[in-house]
Formats: C-alpha cells, structure tokens, sequence
C-alpha cells in the first residue's frame, strides 16, 4: 500500500514533521540548559534568537498536522474503502489491523498537545520578560514522541494493509455484538440516562465556564465528561438521525458529503471546546507569572469553550428533534 | 490584522523587484508540480473510468481452468449453475483474441446475435441480429484497414481458411476504450474463428438478484465445480483501483527525487543571501523591525512563491490530462498495444486531489525555507551596516 499516492504524500509530510521536530528539540536543549534571563552575555543573545526558531517551527507543524489529519480523515474515509475489500467507510479500514485506531487517537492527542505549546508560546510572546521560557519547552519532549509514534503508526498501519483480506465494516460489527465490549454496552445501556447526563454535563459545563472563573479544573473536569459522553452517543444515538437509518451506527459516514461534511463542523466544534477548558485550566496557572492583562484572553477561551458545546448539542439536538417532531 | 498585511504587502513588493531571481525558480517549481498534479489528475480519471466500464459487467463470471489455463466450458455447467439459489440469470459468453498480421493489432473478437448491453452503434445497416455473414465492429478494424460501413472483413479461422464477412454495423468512438478493438460475430461464426466446439462456451457470466450476495453465491460455485474459477466483479474494481494506483504511487516515487533535488535547490536559495538583501534585512531591523516581523515576510514570499507555482503547476496539469489527453503519461500508465483507445478522459476533478497536490507541493517548500529565514531574520543590523 506504501504506493498509493495519499500515503506517500502522508509519510512524506510525517517525515519532514519528524525531522523539523527534531531540529526543535535539538535547539530548545540549550535554551533548557543554559537559559538565564538576568544574563546580557552572547549566549543568552543567541538563545533568545533562538527561540523565533523554534516558535516558527512548532507552529509550521501545528498547522501541518491539523492538515494533516484532514488528509488521514479522507484517505480512510474516502480513498482507501476502494481499495480494500468489505470497507465501505472508515469503521472497515481503520479496522483492518491492530494499528488502525492508535494511529488515529495519536494523531488527535497530537493536535491537543501542540495546541498547548502554542498557546504558552503566545502567552510567553506577550511579555517582556519571557517568563515561561524555557520552561515550556518540556512540552516539546511529548510533542516529539507524538510526532515520532504518528510516524512509526503509520507506516506499519498503511504497509500492513492487505487489499485481499475482507474488513468486516459496520454490516458486520453492528449486527455481532458480542465480539466487541463498546458495542455490547452500547446495546445494554439505556439511552435516556445517557442522554440526561450529556444535557446535563453541557448545561454544567456552560455555567461553570461562564461562572466559576477560579475553578477552571471543574470546567475541564466536565468537559471531560461532556466530550466522552458526546462522543458516545453520537455514535450510539444521533448519527442515526443524521442518516435516517434506526439501525446505521457508523460514526464515520457524517464525514461524507452525502450528510453535508456535518461530521467535520460536530468534531470540529467538539475539539475546540474540549482545548479551550484546557487552555483554561493552563492559563489559571501560568497566570501569576504574567504582566500583561489576560482578561481578554480568558474571555475567547471561555467563548470558544462554550460556542463549541452549544454548537455540537445545537446541531445534534436539531438532527434528533426535527425526526420526532417529522413523525 | 493590519500588519500582516503590510508585512505581505512588502513581501511581494519585495518579490517584484527582484522578480529575475525569483522566475527559474518559478519555472521549475511549476514543472515539478505540474508533473505530479498530472499523475493524480490522469490516475484519478482512469479510476472513475474503469468504475463507469464495470458498472455494466455481471457480479460474477466463470471459467473453467485445466493446467492453470483457460479452457472451453461445457453448456451442461450452465444449467447446474442456474438451479443455485440466487442466480437471476447464467450467460454463455463467445470470444477469444485475434492477430491480425497486416496492421499487427490484435482483436476481440465476441459471438452474440444481439448488441451487448450497454453499447450503442454509429451506424447500421441492420435493424435486428446479425446474420452469420454479418459483423459488427468497432473503430480499430476500419482504420487499419480502410474500410468502412458495407464493405467486406476477412477473417482467418483456426484451420487457416480465409472467411468473408459484411459489416453491418460500426460504434460509436464514446465506447472506445471498451470498443476500439471489437469485432462482434454470431454465435455460430465465432465459433468457427476461435475454434470452439458446438456445446462449449469461452466463459459464464453469471448474473444474482442480490449483489450483496455473488460473493457467497461465488463461493458455492467454487465447490461445486473443481475445476473452475470464479472471478467477481469486486475483485476486478479492486484490482484495477490497485493497479491504477500502484502506477501512479511509482511515477510520484519518480516525482518525489526531482522534488527533492528542487527543495535543495530551494534550500540553497534561501541560504545564500545576497549582500543587498543582508543590507535590507540589516536596514528593517535597524529602523525597528522585530525577528518575527522578517520571519513572516520570509514566510508570505514562500507563501506567495510556492502557491503561485503550485496554481500554474495545477493548471498545466489540467491541460496537460484533461485538454491534450496526456501525451506524456498516457503509454506509461495505460499499457501498450498497437490499437489505442482514442478516448477523452472525462474531467475528475476532486477538492480531495487539489488538497493533495497542495500538501505535496507546498509544506515541503516552507519546511525547507524555515530555517534559512531564521538565519537571515536573526542578522545583527549593526553588523550588516557596517561592513556590508
């Protein structure tokens, strides 16, 4: 499969990722270690450059990964259920082997992560004095063993496919319950209780971002909560409102056009809101060692927490309610 | 928001006063890029076309093999295949290759009394089936040897005898990829040109009510008969989407050396600044621009240079597949024979593929201008100024 196209064009973009981040981590380990902001010698001269670097690098990466998991999204959603018998969607080609979902759950705790080193790197930008460096260089270490897994995952994902082997797609994995546990306590769980958890945990989470503003914890906390929960009964209760179909659970089919890409707008939404409480929680602590006013900073991780939410419960909510008040 | 845009302003004024430097490695760029583009373009149209040519064929067919090769089939199977629960309809299917020694080409030839589905004639003479003098045919035959709707096709069968036949009918040059090299005869004058025996067929298509179900009803016929295989249509859209890619992955393989030997290029560019442009760093920062300020002028003269490249790059290769027919990619990538297909590949234009084409030609551009432009961002102004 190594030959196909979308996978060179992925591995060639992982590999230029792999060897940028790197060169960051190389530079940062100076700045780790010698870095000392009374100083006026060269040296502290030269690290302070430095730091423009690895700023610009990280943030090139950023937004290659970003893009780089959109191309991931449509070559397993898209591109390669041609090519592999049994795979209609995503469900059936991440499934062909053990690497599959790994390789997709790295490359989403990547975009997190990254997220977290850019916000600090602004933060840090703002001020004067560069009061989080270089402590916020730690952040690059789990970025490089990301990056470097991403890699490692993906080769053997994408040269482990075997186009002869049958993926059992959702036909299958819905119908035999038994042999997966998520889908034996999707069929148990009642839905309503899930469905007042996910109501309640969204107007929680609202309140407590708009209101507790000391207690960011409990925010992040809940977005938790929210998310998982979100995630879930998407795949077990609204996608079948989007499809029209009582008995299609696929959680990959909303990326189509066919549902009008809304896949991409309930993700999209849903990872805002679950970095900005974390960005949140972040900033609480980084708070005191900052001169300039983070009001208005804290005012559009709040927005964008809770536009995020209201977005991904507004558009669900719609898809389910627009069926019961249908019939 | 202002400011960035009068860093981007500055950058591609910047870029136009030195446009001489900055039109090679355009040019190159561009090249680079159109060279992949057409591979994924052209890839891409011959996969929708392949999809459009199987929509029409049966879920299954069936071939009985001796010694690992093709050989007739008996009419009884037919029968034993129909009464298997699922089969909507078993088909016999006549036909077999034929080398025509004055062009060199090489013919389909098929037995059918009627049109095959899906096909539809230019011209004809008759209404109904062909009689066993009677041939239809498509453009390949008349072209290499001059003939035309009413005039005479000679054919030599197995034993060497020389048979005469009219043609009655020619297709349309829209079906050429599946037509170019068809000659269709009756059933019992085919039979006589590829040498197969009353009672035997080359091959069954069999065709189910259910398509979810030819691979299962495929399975069965597999152990009833021994001897026989059973091909799916699946399998075949499988292995065309396959080999499609598979070509096209090589020739990006291809591509990728000479991005490589352009990124270097691109490198070295960058690196080596010229003493005017280490002045006018050492001028922007002594009148009070920041190290990130150079950096993002740096990065929209990438920015500017690689989309420029990567849209002419794109539109070349638009005309290149879709208006010219790729002349440049075409004998590589679809197989050879004397008899091409003169077809137009329908334009297949996906955002999916320009994102493609995007990634691929863009992010390894920045990557390796980064960190040249850091070195030119972080000149010392004092320095530049005083010894230039």
């Amino acid at each position: 499969m190594l030959t196909h196209t979308w996978i060179i064009t992925q591995t060639l973009g992982q590999t230029i990722a792999v060897i940028l981040l790197l060169i960051v981590v190389f530079k940062s380990l100076p700045i780790l270690m010698h870095w000392n902001r009374e100083s006026a010698s060269f040296l502290q001269l030269k690290l302070e450059r430095r730091t423009y670097l690895i700023s610009t690098i990280i943030q090139f990466v950023f937004w290659y990964q970003i893009a780089g998991l959109l191309l991931f999204l449509i070559t397993v959603n898209n591109i390669l259920p041609g090519s592999i018998k049994g795979a209609m969607c995503a469900t059936g080609v991440l499934s062909v082997n053990i690497f599959g979902y790994p390789l997709l759950w790295i490359k989403l705790i990547a975009v997190i992560v990254y997220a977290q080193f850019l916000f600090l790197n602004r933060m840090d930008g703002r001020e004067p004095l560069y009061p989080l460096t270089p402590n916020k260089y730690y952040w690059l270490f789990p970025a490089l063993l990301l990056v470097i897994a991403d890699f490692i995952l993906s080769l053997l994902y994408f040269s482990k496919i075997e186009p002869d082997i049958i993926a059992t797609c959702c036909s299958i994995s819905f119908s035999t319950a038994k042999d997966s546990s998520i889908f034996f306590i999707a069929a148990n769980v009642r839905m309503v209780p899930m469905l007042i958890f996910f109501y309640l945990s969204f107007a929680l989470l609202v309140i407590s971002v708009i209101f507790f503003n000391r207690g960011p914890e409990l925010s992040f906390v809940i977005s938790l909560g929210f998310t998982t929960t979100a995630v879930f009964l998407l795949k077990n209760h609204f996608v079948k409102y989007i499809y029209g179909l009582p008995s299609h659970n696929c959680l990959f089919d909303i990326f189509w056009g066919r549902y009008y890409y809304i896949g991409y707008i309930l993700f999209s939404a849903l990872i805002i809101s679950l970095i900005c409480s974390l960005l949140l929680l972040t900033l609480k602590y980084i708070e005191k060692g900052l001169s300039a006013p983070v009001k208005p900073i804290r005012k559009i991780l709040q927005w964008g927490a809770v536009l995020g939410s209201t977005l991904f419960t507004l558009l669900c909510s719609i898809y389910w309610l627009n069926w019961i008040f249908l019939d | 928001m202002n400011r960035w845009l009068n860093i981007l302003d500055y950058a591609i004024i910047s870029l136009l006063r030195r446009r001489r430097k900055q039109i090679a490695l355009v040019v190159i760029y561009t090249l680079v890029v159109a060279f992949f583009a057409s591979v994924i373009f052209f890839t891409g149209a011959l996969r929708q076309e392949a999809v459009y040519v199987l929509s029409d064929l049966p879920e299954l067919w069936v071939q009985r093999l001796a010694g690992g090769r093709l050989v007739p089939i008996a009419q009884s199977k037919i029968d034993s295949i129909a009464v298997i629960r699922g089969v909507k309809r078993v088909l016999p299917r006549l036909w077999g290759y034929y080398y025509d020694s004055p062009s060199g080409a090489v013919f389909t030839i098929t037995g059918s009394d009627s049109l095959p589905k899906g096909l539809k004639l230019l011209d004809a003479a008759i209404g109904g089936g062909l009689d066993s003098n009677q041939v239809f045919c498509g453009s390949g035959f008349p072209e290499t040897h001059f003939t035309g709707l009413g005039q005479q096709l000679g054919l030599i069968d197995y034993k060497g005898c020389l048979h005469s036949f009219e043609i009655v009918g020619r297709f349309s040059s829209q079906s050429d990829l599946l037509t170019r090299d068809l000659i269709i005869l009756s059933p019992s004058a085919a039979r006589k040109i590829l040498g197969i025996a009353k009672n035997n067929y080359t091959d069954l298509a069999v065709e189910v009510w259910n398509p979810d179900e030819a691979e299962t009803v495929g399975r069965k016929i597999d152990r009833l008969f021994p001897s026989v295989r059973v091909v799916t249509s699946a399998q075949l859209r499988s292995t065309y989407e396959a080999l499609f890619s598979h070509r096209g992955g090589i020739f990006i393989y291809g591509a990728l050396i000479s991005l490589f030997s352009f990124l270097i290029l691109a490198w070295d560019r960058a690196s080596g600044l010229s003493r005017e442009e280490r002045q006018e760093l050492g001028i922007l920062k002594g009148i009070g621009w920041q190290i990130s300020d150079v950096l993002w002028m740096k990065f929209w003269e990438g920015a500017v240079i690689s989309l420029t490249s990567t849209i002419c790059g794109l539109v070349l290769a638009y005309l290149h597949v879709f208006y010219l027919n790729a002349p440049l990619l075409r004998p590589f990538l679809i197989g050879w024979s004397v008899l091409y297909p003169e077809y137009r590949l329908q334009p297949a234009f996906a955002f999916s593929e320009v994102l493609l084409i995007v990634m691929l030609a863009v992010v390894p551009f920045i990557a390796a201008t980064i960190i040249p432009a850091w070195r030119g961002a972080v000149t010392d102004p004092a320095e530049v100024m005083q010894n230039g």
